[in-house]
């Protein structure tokens, strides 16, 4: 208790006495400590969760953190929070939270000491470099590092020890987003901003649950169709779900063949001459790449494109296969609605943001649908203008800022690709080490990172902020291949989890407001927060952790950071990556000041529409638009043809599994079910699926049903007509639930161009468990 | 009566002046190939003072309205036991009426007007923000009382109920207002807390007496003051 509040409490203590004397008979209510709602400090921090970025103000009183609100001066949530966003406070004060280090002695995690953690840390990264070289070590971090986290981590790896074993959990998240956006546009992440959705007449959401998974995003959207009676809602998706409940129109596709769907699309702009025909001649130019690409499932699989160009007559011709008829039978969408949904995207009078996240982004196919929808964006002149946006929302809260901005991918630098000779000169300037530290060839992305672990090629791995442990498809392949010996695993986290069980070192991290840092969200926005209370015990924040081991590896003159002033100089040294028009960040005061700074940042001005002359400081004025990103300053539309994925339901395994996510829990819950009222709402996972299918197998609400893929089975509870609907021959269950693994059914094929997994289809069988 | 007639003109002339600057104020934004956008213009509302009128015509009809015998009425210890902490969103302590509907079609059907409840032998409280109609994204429901594991987090307090700083002077407000700035959904009617229910509904303007930020006791203090 400070000198003020002190004298405000005599002065109240008097006040009452004065007051009971006055007026015999009447109690007054004892005034307010300095622990009640009024004697709160507010301070800004985004939220912890999803990749929206809602600001919130947490209430802070004698070091606790013990309330929440949404921030009205945010841009992004404008004072909503969703149910995770209002409890995140909560998931701080687990009972079970990790204080101390845990070291494996003798087979079992015992507590230890800090310091002789990261010491033994620090000397069996030394030792394996040493024994079997420098590739033989690695780091999986994750969307939720927070900027400076993935950046010591990135310096430490890729410039200190020299290798690219640097990975992200969002490699199963949003590669396919990444690769999307390379391969269309040459620059990641989106044109354009959440102010998209104050502008638009329609929304067209591909696979996307948005209720559930961005609920602020969609009481935006829900609050503008008020606002703008006419305005459309289209869910377009494989189940339905809460959306589909508040959208104008759902259309159910069959899995995969979204890009078909997309491809007919196209053909009916093309058909009715639906197209901005200025747009297309001046800033779009027409490609394609190989097909039979194959799906990843063999160990060491290796993929590279050979786009070639085409002109428009080419492009025209290929489409000449999915006419809506034909897509018809295979997709299960009648060639009305194909052409309803061309008709919306064609209407010159309509503005059309398409939302996406992880139906799109977790696809064997998942880098050529999104070129896809561009392409239909691209035919139509409607991108990159206030309420036309293509649009790729993101499941973890610095997805973009860490990894896709940092880099923090086998392939990446902070600036540029690690082919790239001049991105390689530039870090190596920037982190003050010889450039040939710098590998110049990615080694093994996420999936490839856990068969080499399996395999043996890979002997060390630092997981920090993320939980592979439930969330690799193909679990038991990866979970047995971590338990090997000689495989030495670091696990930094907040909580127990299924990865720590299977750790040799445990590392307790300080968490979120713990400590200070900075998140970048969906839509270029970078979000700072300050520490606001301590962490439990002897929890150290990744930072900090990565510059201890680094220091005991013999780097200290790189990792040089003050305790107090660590994440300013951190961030000062970072945003130099990005200097420049196309990706100036602000700078670090201006960071704590504001509540989230949208990049590019020049001369103090945001820009909320990348591409377009009149906001985007980087764009050659003179036209309506400047793709800067491509040699050919050109947007690519390309050629990607329907290709099936690796496997479909058959007569062993007759039902399609579809996996997710539910309101209440985040990732693998180990935050959120620890918050009481999220638990409670949300207690397990379960397998949902159509009330015929039910029928057919005498499954009631609440049976035990046993689901089996050719990897594995489980057992779960029948959810019927509850949160969603499947449709025939399908099943969806949500993946959040520890004691449920899902991912022991799921198949570890992925994209061959962008890495990522898909997690939405695989075969399984269905049987009531008896 | 000359008089009223060039009142009334000069009216109509300004009404009609300010429809057309209006028009050319927004004319001027616009992308030609694209109608405007209501909302842009749109003045932001300030979040923690655009509720406070919201429905306060119905206070008037709330005036006499009190649970009737054999009625129970609601009371503060069960009000804030369906939150985290204060402030934070209730939980749904009622079976779902629709599982997969949007709130606007169920969940306000009741709690956009509130009434007595047979079904659940209650008055149904009123929502201070019926715009907002995606409800589940905030307020969940509990399958059970379980616990995945243990949590030590400790709630701010629930600031005790404020009595007037002199007896019969309108005590201050000693709770935040965001998205509870519309006092009579929770103060007013036979849906109210017992604790907190206002005596005066039929007053509109709440906060011309009841001003917010209650510190009880705290002292002014000049600024380098002697």
């Amino acid at each position: 208790m400070n000198r003020r509040e002190m004298l405000i409490r005599m002065a109240g203590a008097a006040a009452i006495t004065a007051a009971t004397e006055l007026v015999p008979g009447v109690s007054f209510a004892a005034p307010a400590t300095t622990d009640s709602i009024n004697g709160l400090t507010w301070k800004k921090a985004p939220c912890r969760f999803c990749g929206t970025g809602c600001g919130l103000l947490i209430g802070i009183s004698n070091n606790r953190a013990v309330a929440v609100k949404g921030d009205p001066a945010s841009a992004v949530n404008k004072g909503l929070c969703c149910v995770k966003g209002y409890h995140s406070v909560l998931a701080l004060y687990g009972a079970d939270r990790l204080k101390t280090a845990l070291i494996r002695k003798n087979g079992k995690l015992v507590p230890a000491p800090i310091n002789e953690a990261l010491d033994l840390v620090a000397s069996k990264l030394k030792e394996n470099i040493a024994q079997h070289g420098k590739d033989s070590v690695a780091i999986y971090g994750s969307g939720q590092w927070t900027i400076p986290d993935g950046y010591c981590a990135s310096k430490l790896f890729k410039g200190a020890i020299g290798t690219n074993n640097v990975e992200g959990n969002a490699r199963l998240c949003m590669a396919s987003a990444v690769t999307g956006f390379m391969t269309t546009f040459g620059l990641d992440e989106p044109m354009g901003c959440y102010e998209d959705i104050e502008n638009a007449d329609v929304f067209i959401l591909w696979g996307n649950n948005m209720a559930e998974m961005h609920p602020v995003l969609f009481s935006r959207m829900l609050e503008r169709r008020q606002q703008s009676p006419g305005t459309l809602v289209v869910d377009l998706a494989t189940r339905t779900t809460r959306t589909s409940m508040a959208a104008d129109r759902s259309i159910l596709f069959l899995p995969q063949t979204d890009l078909a769907i997309a491809n007919a699309i196209a053909y009916e702009l093309i058909r009715n001459n639906w197209l901005h025909s200025t747009f297309l001649q001046r800033h779009v130019s027409f490609h394609a790449g190989k097909t039979n690409i194959g799906y990843g499932l063999e160990d060491k699989f290796a993929f590279t494109d050979e786009p070639r160009t085409i002109d428009f007559a080419a492009y025209k011709k290929a489409l000449e296969d999915y006419k809506p008829e034909k897509v018809e039978k295979l997709s299960g969408v009648p060639a009305r609605e194909i052409r309803y949904l061309a008709g919306l995207y064609g209407d010159p009078k309509k503005r059309v943001v398409s939302f996406w996240c992880m139906g799109m982004n977790q696809h064997t196919r998942g880098t050529w649908i999104q070129n896809l929808v561009y392409n239909i964006h691209l035919l139509t002149g409607k991108i990159a203008t206030p309420g036309n946006s293509p649009f790729s929302l993101t499941g973890q809260p610095s997805a973009c800022g860490t990894v896709r901005e940092v880099g923090t991918l086998t392939n990446r630098l902070p600036h540029g690709e690690v082919t790239d000779p001049h991105s390689r000169e530039m870090a190596a300037k920037i982190w003050g080490v010889p450039v040939s530290n710098i590998a110049p060839k990615p080694t093994l992305h996420t999936v490839e990172m856990f068969r080499a672990l399996d395999r043996g090629d890979l002997k060390f791995i630092w997981i920090q902020v993320t939980n592979p442990m439930v969330t690799m498809p193909k679990l038991k392949r990866y979970r047995d291949g971590l338990k090997k010996e000689n495989r030495f695993v670091v696990v930094s986290d907040v909580y127990p989890t299924p990865t720590t069980d299977i750790a040799d070192v445990v590392l307790p991290s300080a968490m979120w407001i713990e400590r200070e840092g900075m998140f970048g969200n969906s839509e270029r926005r970078t979000q700072h927060w300050e520490k606001m209370v301590d962490p439990p015990g002897e929890a150290m924040s990744d930072t900090w952790q990565l510059i201890e081991v680094a220091r005991r590896m013999g780097h200290g003159k790189l990792f040089a950071y003050k305790p107090e002033t660590h994440i300013k100089e951190i961030w000062e040294e970072y945003r130099q990556f990005h200097h420049g028009p196309a990706h100036e960040m602000a700078s670090y005061d201006e960071l704590r000041q504001r509540p989230g700074i949208m990049w590019p940042f020049v001369n103090g001005k945001e820009t909320r529409w990348r591409y377009n002359p009149k906001h985007d400081p980087a764009a050659k004025p003179g036209d309506t638009h400047h793709f800067y990103g491509k040699p050919d300053q050109k947007a690519w539309i390309w050629f990607r043809p329907y290709e099936p994925p690796p496997e479909m339901p058959d007569k062993d395994y007759p039902f399609w599994l579809n996996t997710g996510r539910v309101v209440e829990h985040w990732h693998t819950g180990s935050m959120t079910r620890r918050i009481p009222v999220l638990h409670q709402a949300m207690p397990n996972a379960y397998v949902e699926l159509h009330p015929n299918d039910a029928k057919r197998f005498n499954i009631k609400n609440g049976d035990s049903v046993r689901l089996t893929s050719r990897r594995g089975t489980i057992l779960l509870p029948a959810l019927i007509d509850r949160r969603g609907r499947p449709p025939e021959g399908q099943v969806f269950v949500p993946f959040f639930d520890e004691s449920k693994l899902i991912n022991e059914l799921t198949l570890d094929a992925f994209c061959p161009i962008s890495k990522q997994p898909d997690y939405k289809k695989c075969a399984v069988k269905v049987e009531k468990a008896l | 009566m000359k008089r009223y007639w060039s009142i009334a003109i000069a009216a109509a002339l300004m009404v009609a002046a300010v429809i057309v600057i209006g028009h050319a104020i927004g004319a001027g934004e616009r992308d030609a190939r694209t109608p405007a956008a209501a909302s842009i213009e749109r003045p932001l509302p300030i979040l923690t003072e655009a509720g406070v009128f919201e429905r306060s015509s119905k206070g008037a009809s709330l005036k006499d309205v009190k649970p009737g015998p054999g009625q129970p009425e609601r009371h503060l210890p069960a009000y804030y036991a369906r939150r985290s902490y204060p402030g934070g969103p209730p939980a749904i302590p009622h079976d779902l009426v629709d599982d997969q509907s949007m709130g606007g079609k169920s969940c306000l059907a009741c709690h956009l007007d509130g009434g007595w409840a047979p079904k659940f032998n209650a008055f149904t409280p009123v929502t201070p923000h019926p715009e907002l109609i995606n409800c589940r994204s905030c307020h969940v429901h509990p399958e059970n009382k379980s616990s995945f594991q243990p949590t030590t987090f400790q709630p701010a307090q629930t600031a005790a109920v404020p009595k007037g700083a002199i007896p019969g002077a309108p005590p201050a407000i000693p709770h935040e207002l965001d998205m509870r700035s519309n006092c009579i959904a929770c103060h007013g009617g036979p849906a109210a807390p017992v604790e907190i229910r206002t005596t005066h509904p039929e007053r509109s303007n709440c906060r011309q007496c009841h001003v917010t930020g209650a510190r009880p006791f705290a002292a002014f203090t000049r600024e380098g003051g002697q």
